[in-house]
């Protein structure tokens, strides 16, 4: 039928245009803010006004050591309880524009060679330094850095025949392919079966005193023995011999807390209730080749009716940085 | 979480991406598989269905931006969904609607003769919205992609339902207009 042609053939439009128009998103003037925001206002006194009444906050000792600088770096795009904006970019572009990126490489592997053959350049999250994506005649998607270590490889499901390996010798073929990247003595691995797509997973993390980095890496082995894919985050690049003993926990908690009751002060006003979650800690490396840690929250922001909870759920990257 | 690690949890055939994107994204997906279904548990369906396509197919795919590739897959999902379920019948939803309302962009047959492959259609597509003032793009993709009601666009945008009814007219007349002028039958 014609107009489902068109309905489908609208489906293949430039990404563009789905996300400019995505809900949510207004047509640049934001007419709808004039209208609603004197009646906001008066909400806003209401529910203060309310809460001064029925809400106390919980009494705890006021942290009064030295404090780290925070600034948001990426968010959940659904966020919308706090007014947020990047603050922080970790991408060096200034750095890396320049670097022309070659368009055929050569990759040898497990005793296999590969040739690539140059795609796009990509930053990753928290990573100050670009990958370079290439595909060889095969169709295998692999990513080096700048330095020309190998970032991720996929090769996907192999059909080989062979019995069903053990967990020990998966474990093994991993760390003698990492072996052929990086220096595998200062990481911790970790291995666990998944039984759905019959293959171990092997995550190798490297610590710096007790404290996990970022600097990482998770190799994917079928129970055939062969590799199903690999990925790195900041592989090489954080040292184990970073100097940890001088991060103060409570500082660290505090700074970050502070960070966020400054952001979500506003939406104070308009929930009854924001917790924030444990935030998830890296200890990285900024593009000045400073110390960093990278911490993820979970927000929520709770309404309450009676028995129920509207809750708002949000995520919010942090950087906080160390002297 | 950032798009790209996402992806990253992908590639490394990590389950949290599924619980990622479902945080970020699950909301947004929802509401494209809910506008053509109009039903809660068909478009939770849908939604959980993207997931899995999505863990099937990045990697080798690293979509640059996720949301876009996300909505895509929802959107063909939940179209499909509609056709099965409403073989002869049409039902509730926008879908009707909006097929009803394209009618109008179809050229008189006489007036064209090539028969046009599904990527030129695209290509029109992306000139034809490309040429489209920002805010009636946003109207036109509002209503024939996500297939958001008009009182929802209108609500959203600030303007009335006969506004956006205006627009989204004069729109199809002119998306017919340029149909007819490149001879595109359909």
């Amino acid at each position: 039928m014609s107009e489902e042609r068109l309905l489908n053939a609208l489906g293949q439009v430039d990404d563009q245009y789905i996300l400019e128009a995505a809900p949510g998103q207004t047509p640049g003037k934001n007419r709808a803010w004039i209208k609603w925001a004197a009646l906001a206002a008066c909400l806003c006194l209401v529910l203060a006004a309310i809460r001064i009444v029925y809400r106390s906050e919980p009494n705890t000792a006021p942290y009064e050591g030295p404090e780290y600088e925070v600034l948001v770096f990426g968010y959940s795009d659904s966020a919308g309880a706090a007014d947020l904006e990047a603050e922080y970019l970790f991408a060096d572009y200034e750095k890396y524009s320049s670097v022309q990126p070659q368009s055929q490489v050569t990759l040898q592997i497990r005793n296999k060679t590969y040739i690539g053959y140059y795609q796009n350049t990509q930053y990753r999250s928290y990573h100050y330094y670009p990958v370079y994506e290439y595909f060889d005649s095969e169709n295998n998607v692999f990513t080096i850095d700048h330095t020309g270590k190998l970032v991720s490889f996929f090769w996907g499901k192999s059909t080989a025949d062979g019995k069903k390996l053990s967990q020990a010798d998966c474990l093994q073929i991993a760390m003698d392919f990492l072996k052929e990247i990086v220096d595998i003595s200062s990481y911790e691995v970790e291995i666990t079966e998944d039984s759905v797509s019959e293959c171990y997973v092997a995550e190798f993390t490297k610590y710096a005193g007790n404290l996990k980095t970022a600097d990482s890496a998770t190799v994917t082995v079928q129970y055939n023995g062969d590799i199903y894919s690999y990925a790195s985050f900041m592989l090489d690049k954080v040292p184990a011999d970073t100097k940890v003993d001088d991060i103060e926990p409570a500082a660290v908690t505090a700074s970050i807390n502070k960070r966020l009751d400054k952001i979500y002060a506003d939406a104070k006003t308009k929930y009854d209730r924001i917790e924030y979650s444990e935030p998830s800690v890296l200890l990285s490396i900024t593009k000045d080749g400073n110390r960093c840690l990278v911490c993820y929250v979970d927000v929520r922001c709770i309404n309450t009716a009676g028995q129920f909870e509207a809750v708002v759920s949000e995520s919010i990257n942090l950087v906080l940085f160390l002297p | 979480m950032e798009d790209q690690q996402i992806v990253d949890l992908y590639w490394a055939r990590s389950e949290a991406a599924i619980a990622e994107t479902d945080a970020k994204y699950g909301r947004y997906c929802h509401s494209i598989a809910y506008n053509i279904l109009f039903n809660e548990e068909d478009s939770r369906e849908c939604v959980n269905d993207t997931y899995l396509k999505a863990w099937e197919s990045i990697p080798p795919h690293r979509p640059d931006p996720l949301a876009a590739y996300l909505g895509r897959i929802t959107r063909n999902l939940a179209l499909n969904r509609y056709k099965y379920h409403h073989a002869q019948i049409r039902g509730d939803g926008q879908l009707p609607l909006v097929l009803d309302e394209l009618h109008d962009c179809i050229p008189d047959p006489k007036t064209t003769e090539q028969v046009t492959d599904d990527l030129a259609l695209a290509d029109l597509f992306n000139r034809f919205l490309a040429e489209l003032p920002k805010e009636t793009r946003m109207i036109f993709l509002r209503r024939y992609w996500y297939m958001s009601p008009v009182r929802e666009i209108a609500a959203d945008y600030s303007l009335t339902e006969s506004k956006v009814k205006m627009s989204l007219l004069r729109a199809r007349g002119k998306l017919k207009k340029l149909l007819e002028k490149e001879g595109i039958a359909l």
